[in-house]
């Protein structure tokens, strides 16, 4: 068994650092995703099911606090272990509260990393009977399980496209269902995750927003992503190419018409 | 010359040593000084008036009483002359004297009885002589008298009685011619007898007065301060009183009257003399008059009244100078004082509201603008303070650095070059530790950690000159110092101890209990340390940036106390620093709720554990 391991930083050069230090394969561990920012994170956290998730504590837009709020009300049990600076400790306390589990101090000391993982190791293999979140073994729902509900998940979508927390936790919390099951339905139903449909309504949108020449930042804002590079990223693995290169080509069809 | 320099130096001291004298002081003194001056004038004054009328009271009184004894003698006198001349004109006795040669029985008979008759009407006569010229005479009177016939008709005696040709003449018992029985003197009235028909000297008439007439004039007079004298014009005393034996200073003038007033010091002396007129006397008169004689009930009344009043004055006034000016003034001082101990308080005692209430007013003013403006000096150090502190840690960039020794170390790793990581891995976990957010306290294991890191990053630079060995009381590593107090001691121990050895060394830090305390050690066994430097470093004020006293000075500052510090070092051999610090026990947990602290601690010792045994 192999626990899912996510690193949350702004920083591209911490990431590597702890991916390349640490030999995770000693842990029983691997790391399966990484993420920019707490928006990156909080809408590709229910694609990479991490078990374990290392966040900076500072990053723009969602920093590691609200992120952790958020993940540990869908993720009851996953382990969160807060990077952070000695004289953040007193914003790290809040933390506690919200039951992140660990700190690792920067600059990484790799002895400091290896002691946490050891300990979030054994615990994680104490609760390995259980089961693991978002995963649930549950019972198909019977009531109502032959009303197809794609079309009220799009008008959802449709309505509060622009809210950034937006997912899939909230959504079925909304509509009463358990969050397996509703994932499970609407990828029955329209051949695509929640998290897929949010996606390309949101770029569909920003498509829009470019073809009107709206900057990126506010289009990413107006979009619900207000991180403008995970914006970005999304749009470009969407249409294939940048925001800017997108609104420039169509500034020129335009000019050519 | 040089006394009056002197002089002056002295009057110098005088102004220095009065101008030193408290308020208070200067004013008794002043008051002192006053009401001696203000008594001596009075005195003066007193002395002078008094002193005027003493002496025109002292003549007048004098002169009255010289002439009121004159004319009693006088009268005296007077009456023995008429008795005289009533003895003259009678016919028996001047039958006596006519009669030629032999004693008719019955004419001295006659003669006798006559002068008896006389003598009987009289007092103060004790005997009446009547001689003729042939030698005879006849007597009456008391039996007190001898007469001595050779010194009454010497020539000498006769020719001064018959120079006056009938007038009278006294002298002191007859001038030799009568002598007293027991002290019994007497004044001797002669006269010469001329016949009334004729002219003719006939006899010589002498009658013997007591004495007691002219002390009967004067005993009314005399007193303790008084005395008179009488005498004849030969200068021979007749009778004194109270004379004592003063000197008779006076001229006798030609002139009837003389007195002469002499000045004592509380009294007035007055000599005169009187020749009283007609009787060939002369009085003298000693009187002394002291100034008290002369006041009177009612002047030293007033003077006493005088006196208390100006005492009373003076008191007044002193005892309104000290309640209202000087006893204000020391509140105030004192009040005022507790600025020297540096608190800038306003002066909240009662005080007239008058100008001493007023300077309270002004300094209170001064204090709260005193007070403000170091406030506002404080306030604006404070702010200095922080932006030069915001600067240094804007310097600093924790963050930054953190950041990037983190990437630099990644970079590193992706390089392969593991040295690099692990070096930059030590620097970051040093100035993690080194910087930890300003705290000024720290545990004996972070401390530990530092010196550590510290040696760990001056190996990479100066390679394998020395080995550093850790004994740690494991059940101190919890106690709270305050921080950098080992790493200044063990750089010490590096650039002055190891390296100027050339050859590899050990640095060996101890922290152990001692007697409650917490002993810290530092040793090396580098080149040591003369005493005089060990000296220099423990007691003088400054010396040249060691780190070592600079620690000492950090350590007692933190502690409220003078910590022991010894130095122990043997040349070319070892140094040893060793700090008590007092065990406080409090072992400090910077976050109590975190678990992440204590499993920190316990990768620490593990590490410890780990270097130890390289």
């Amino acid at each position: 068994m192999k626990y899912r391991v996510m690193i949350i930083d702004d920083e591209r050069a911490i990431r590597s650092l702890l991916k390349n230090a640490i030999k995770w394969q000693d842990y029983d561990m691997e790391i399966v995703g990484e993420a920019e920012s707490g928006i990156e994170a909080i809408n590709t956290i229910d694609e990479i099911r991490p078990h374990l998730v290392f966040v900076d504590i500072r990053m723009p837009f969602m920093d590691g606090i609200e992120f952790s709020r958020l993940a540990r009300e869908r993720y009851p049990r996953l382990k969160i272990i807060v990077l952070t600076a000695f004289d953040e400790f007193e914003y790290a306390r809040e933390c506690i509260s919200i039951g992140v589990s660990q700190y690792i101090l920067k600059p990484v000391n790799r002895e400091e990393v290896k002691a946490v993982l050891e300990k979030v190791r054994q615990v994680l293999e104490e609760e390995q009977g259980q089961e693991p979140d978002g995963q649930p073994e549950e019972p198909e729902e019977s009531d109502g399980g032959d009303m197809p509900i794609g079309n009220r998940i799009l008008r959802y979508i449709d309505e509060h496209y622009t809210e950034n927390d937006l997912n899939l936790t909230k959504t079925a919390m909304e509509f009463g269902y358990n969050m397996s099951y509703l994932s499970r339905r609407i990828k029955q139903e329209m051949g695509k995750t929640f998290t897929a449909l949010l996606t390309e309504k949101r770029m569909q949108k920003a498509q829009e927003y470019a073809e009107s020449g709206m900057v990126m930042y506010l289009a990413a804002q107006k979009t619900g992503i207000p991180d403008p590079v995970y914006f970005g990223k999304c749009f470009k693995r969407f249409t294939g190419i940048s925001y800017s290169d997108y609104a420039g080509r169509k500034e020129d069809a335009n000019g050519e018409a | 010359m040089g006394r009056r320099i002197r002089a002056g130096r002295k009057k110098a001291t005088w102004n220095n040593w009065f101008s030193e004298r408290k308020l208070q002081q200067k004013m008794q003194i002043i008051f002192v000084a006053i009401i001696i001056v203000f008594a001596g004038l009075i005195l003066s004054l007193y002395q002078f008036v008094i002193r005027m009328n003493l002496k025109q009271y002292a003549l007048q009184n004098n002169k009255d009483t010289m002439m009121s004894i004159g004319s009693s003698v006088q009268a005296k006198i007077n009456s023995t002359n008429t008795l005289s001349k009533q003895i003259m004109i009678d016919s028996v006795i001047k039958a006596y004297l006519n009669a030629q040669n032999g004693q008719d029985i019955l004419l001295v008979a006659q003669a006798n009885r006559a002068i008896d008759e006389f003598f009987s009407i009289t007092e103060e006569i004790e005997s009446i002589y009547v001689f003729r010229l042939d030698g005879n005479y006849i007597k009456i009177g008391n039996e007190t008298i001898y007469f001595e016939a050779d010194n009454f008709w010497r020539q000498e005696l006769q020719e001064a009685i018959w120079a006056r040709r009938g007038g009278y003449m006294i002298f002191y018992n007859g001038k030799g011619a009568f002598r007293g029985k027991k002290e019994t003197n007497v004044l001797t009235f002669y006269r010469l007898i001329n016949d009334v028909d004729t002219q003719k000297p006939i006899g010589i008439l002498a009658i013997n007065m007591n004495k007691d007439i002219l002390y009967d004039c004067i005993k009314d007079f005399s007193n303790d301060i008084k005395g008179f004298c009488f005498m004849d014009e030969e200068g021979e005393v007749l009778l004194e009183k109270n004379w004592g034996n003063k000197e008779y200073q006076l001229e006798l003038g030609d002139v009837s009257y003389g007195q002469e007033g002499k000045n004592r010091i509380f009294s007035e002396e007055v000599f005169s003399y009187y020749r009283i007129p007609k009787t060939g006397l002369i009085l003298l008169s000693y009187e002394t008059i002291g100034l008290l004689s002369m006041v009177t009930k009612e002047l030293s009344v007033s003077i006493l009244v005088i006196v208390c009043f100006v005492l009373a004055v003076f008191l007044l006034l002193s005892y309104t100078m000290r309640r209202y000016v000087t006893r204000p003034l020391e509140k105030l001082v004192t009040s005022m004082g507790e600025v020297k101990q540096g608190r800038f308080h306003r002066v909240s005692i009662r005080l007239p509201d008058d100008e001493i209430g007023q300077l309270k007013d002004s300094y209170n003013q001064m204090m709260v603008e005193l007070n403000r403006l170091v406030e506002e000096l404080i306030d604006k150090e404070k702010v200095i303070q922080k932006a030069e502190l915001d600067i240094l840690q804007e310097q600093i960039k924790p963050h930054f650095l953190y950041n990037t020794i983190d990437m630099i170390a990644n970079l590193a790793l992706e390089a392969g070059a593991e040295p690099v990581f692990e070096a930059l891995e030590t620097l970051g976990d040093f100035y993690r530790r080194f910087l930890s957010k300003g705290s000024k306290e720290v545990t004996i294991l972070e401390e530990i950690d530092i010196v550590r890191d510290y040696l760990r990053l001056q190996k990479l630079r100066y390679g394998d000159i020395f080995d550093d060995v850790y004994e740690i009381d494991k059940t101190l590593v919890g106690v709270t110092v305050p921080k950098l107090i080992l790493q200044p001691l063990v750089e010490n121990s590096l650039y002055h101890g190891i390296r100027m050895k050339g050859e590899k060394g050990l640095i060996r830090i101890s922290v152990e209990k001692a007697d409650g305390m917490v002993c810290i050690s530092v040793y090396d066994d580098g080149v040591g340390m003369r005493p005089e430097t060990i000296k220099d470093i423990l007691d003088s004020r400054e010396f040249r940036s060691f780190g070592v006293k600079g620690t000492i000075e950090r350590i007692n500052y933190y502690y409220r106390q003078n910590c022991e510090v010894t130095i122990r070092s043997e040349i070319y051999r070892y140094t040893e620093v060793v700090i008590k610090l007092p065990g406080n026990g409090g072992s400090r947990s910077r976050f109590p709720e975190n678990e992440c602290n204590a499993l920190s601690q316990q990768v620490g010792i593990k590490a410890a554990q780990e270097w130890s045994r390289d």
